[in-house]
């Protein structure tokens, strides 16, 4: 196919004085596992719902496969979506709620009853076929939502943080289960979500939404190790941001400890993940700073320590839990540093 | 057995005996006025509707003569006063469910107001809202006034009034208050998301409020349908004021029993027959309003 499946074209949504989403241009390719990830209320359920035709835009334009369907209401947009809280028909059973598109498309009886069977296998629901929904626990009911969208085989599947009710278990179950099912029958997803583990599990691109902008897109480790903003690095994964001073090329992060970083003198943050801070004196590293330790925090496989810089700044360290025991005592000073090229400097805004 | 003797002697009321011996407590105030106040009255008249009223006395014993008596002299009556019954509650619980559909999904905040608004009509009182018809529809009535000064007509319509419709009207005003309670309180069941859901699998408006909706608030549509229906088939005010006099409702009739003519045994019979012949046709509309709006 010539261009991407789904685009949108300055679409923006406005209530009175209030922007909720700000013109956003996207393109989404065919068969991409596509994310849009932010904090609530950044606008992002917004676009979506815009997507799948339950908001009308104040602007812009949306083209599933060239054709624009910017005016069609939701039932004749080759879209499917999945609710947060999943909308399925209390009244009727699992089987009813995944059979409920295609009888509305006069779908004859055997084609639908293979249909239906199919679907309930792909969601592993099959024991739980003629139960009313009530009677379904929480993931039961998310396979329910899932599969009732699929079975209509929509161009592009639009998913509002489909998992943000179920237990963290569960979810973790169900990424695994997303994946497999996007990889066994193809297809566009679109999901929305404020949790970066899920966008990163997920997605193949990624698009982060701030104040109702899209402030990066791209490959989720382009955006991890890359991040365009101080906000982009702190939503997605865990970053310590330093403030300082650009002056002639050097940045000055603690007395003794410089950076050169070419640039106009302004005022910049110094990004540095927690997991490239390496610990101790004998740390052969280029950028070194002496710290206080004021607290560890053991986190299962990996533990984070609070380390207080001479500046009042407080930094994040990512150890080894089985390192954990080595570390010197809370209050202690300690050294910390990183390798040159670990840490990115973005100008302030 | 010691052991078990010993947990008895020792063992505190168990929440469960507590609770019980609470709802029996907080039942029995509601329990003594429904059965002094309803099951012994209506008893007592039911006893009576097979007494018999002679000249000055009434006639214990067990006669059917009243009842023989309702279906050769009243059948027209109880026929006529179903009929609008039923016309009545039909067109207040479709004009209620409009209503309550529109406040809870397509109005927004507007739809609260407007809820609030069919409420307070039901703080003005029964008689004020007749007295008001009567003003509208009368031969000096704001109606024909109004058509008047349009020049739609010349002389003012006689036919307004003191009929059968002017009656269903009346009623109709009067109940749609209590049948929207009922069925908006189910519509705030039905999440919105469900609608939104079947409309992106496809579905009209209409077919989504027909298989989506519909199904899910069957109970309240019969609650709403069997309220008015009731109040409307035992209402004797209205016909009285403006409708026909000539096609009273059944309740005139009952009420001249109990009144004029002194023969309670009579009346009490009348309406034990329109008690019973409206619970058989509520469990009829209840059977059908179950099978069309079935969920499939």
């Amino acid at each position: 196919m010539v261009g991407p499946l789904l685009e949108l074209r300055g679409l923006a949504k406005r209530y009175g004085a209030h922007t909720a989403v700000h013109p956003t241009s996207l393109a989404i390719e065919k068969n991409d596992f596509f994310a849009i990830l932010g904090p609530s209320g950044c606008g992002k359920t917004t676009l979506l719902r815009m997507i799948g035709g339950f908001v009308p835009p104040s602007e812009g334009r949306i083209l599933v496969a060239g054709a624009d369907v910017t005016r069609l209401p939701p039932e004749r947009r080759p879209t499917g979506m999945v609710f947060q809280n999943y909308g399925l028909f209390p009244h009727m059973t699992a089987r009813q709620n995944i059979a409920y598109g295609l009888r509305l498309r006069r779908t004859a009886r055997r084609d639908l009853d293979r249909a239906v069977d199919e679907m309930l296998a792909l969601v592993h629901l099959e024991a739980f076929a003629d139960r009313l929904v009530p009677q379904l626990s929480g993931g039961q009911r998310q396979r329910v939502a899932l599969a009732r969208a699929l079975i209509l085989k929509p161009q592009v599947l639009l998913l509002d943080e489909p998992l943000a009710a179920l237990d963290l278990k569960l979810r973790k179950a169900m990424h695994r289960e997303l994946r497999q099912i996007h990889q066994a029958i193809g297809g566009t997803f679109i999901l929305v979500s404020h949790d970066q583990t899920e966008v990163m599990t997920l997605a193949n691109r990624v698009a982060v939404m701030n104040g109702g902008k899209v402030v990066q897109q791209g490959a989720p480790r382009d955006i991890y190790t890359r991040p365009a903003d101080a906000f982009v690095s702190a939503f997605v994964g865990e970053a310590n941001i330093l403030p300082a001073n650009r002056l002639r090329g050097v940045i000055e992060l603690a007395p003794g400890t410089v950076l050169a970083d070419p640039g106009p003198d302004q005022p910049v943050n110094v990004v540095i993940r927690p997991e490239q801070i390496q610990f101790g004196p004998g740390a052969e590293t280029a950028i070194r700073l002496q710290a206080r330790m004021v607290d560890a925090i053991f986190l299962g496989p990996f533990s984070h320590l609070r380390c207080e810089l001479a500046t009042g700044a407080s930094l994040l360290v990512q150890i080894d839990s089985n390192d954990l025991n080595r570390m010197p005592a809370l209050g202690s000073n300690v050294t910390l540093g990183w390798q040159a090229g670990n840490h990115l400097v973005l100008d302030q805004a | 057995m010691p052991e078990n003797l010993a947990t008895k002697l020792t063992a505190t009321p168990s929440p469960d005996g507590r609770s019980r011996i609470a709802t029996i407590v907080l039942l029995l105030p509601a329990f003594l006025v429904f059965l002094g106040l309803f099951v012994a009255p209506l008893s007592f008249f039911f006893v009576q509707s097979f007494w018999k009223a002679s000249i000055f006395s009434i006639v214990p014993g067990f006669y059917l003569d009243n009842y023989i008596e309702v279906f050769t002299q009243y059948s027209g009556p109880l026929l006529r006063t179903l009929d609008i019954a039923f016309l009545v509650a039909t067109v207040t619980t479709i004009l209620g469910f409009l209503f309550a559909y529109a406040v809870r999904f397509s109005l927004g905040s507007l739809g609260n107001v407007l809820l609030l608004t069919a409420l307070t009509t039901l703080f003005g009182g029964y008689l004020v809202k007749i007295y008001a018809w009567l003003t509208i529809l009368g031969v000096d009535g704001i109606l024909n006034s109004a058509l008047i000064r349009l020049g739609l007509i010349r002389q003012p319509l006689q036919i307004l009034l003191y009929n059968t419709g002017a009656v269903v009207v009346t009623l109709t005003h009067y109940l749609l208050p209590l049948a929207i309670l009922p069925i908006y309180g189910a519509l705030r069941e039905v999440d919105e998301t469900e609608l939104a859901a079947a409309r992106d699998m496809g579905a009209s408006g209409g077919r989504a409020m027909r298989d989506i909706v519909l199904p899910q608030i069957r109970p309240a549509l019969l609650a709403s349908f069997g309220l008015c229906f009731l109040l409307a088939a035992g209402d004797y005010v209205t016909p009285a004021l403006v409708g026909s006099p000539g096609r009273a409702m059944f309740g005139n009739f009952i009420q001249e029993q109990f009144s004029l003519r002194m023969n309670t045994p009579e009346g009490a019979a009348m309406s034990f027959t329109l008690i019973a012949a409206s619970l058989a046709l509520l469990c009829v509309v209840g059977f059908v309003i179950n099978r069309v709006f079935r969920a499939r």
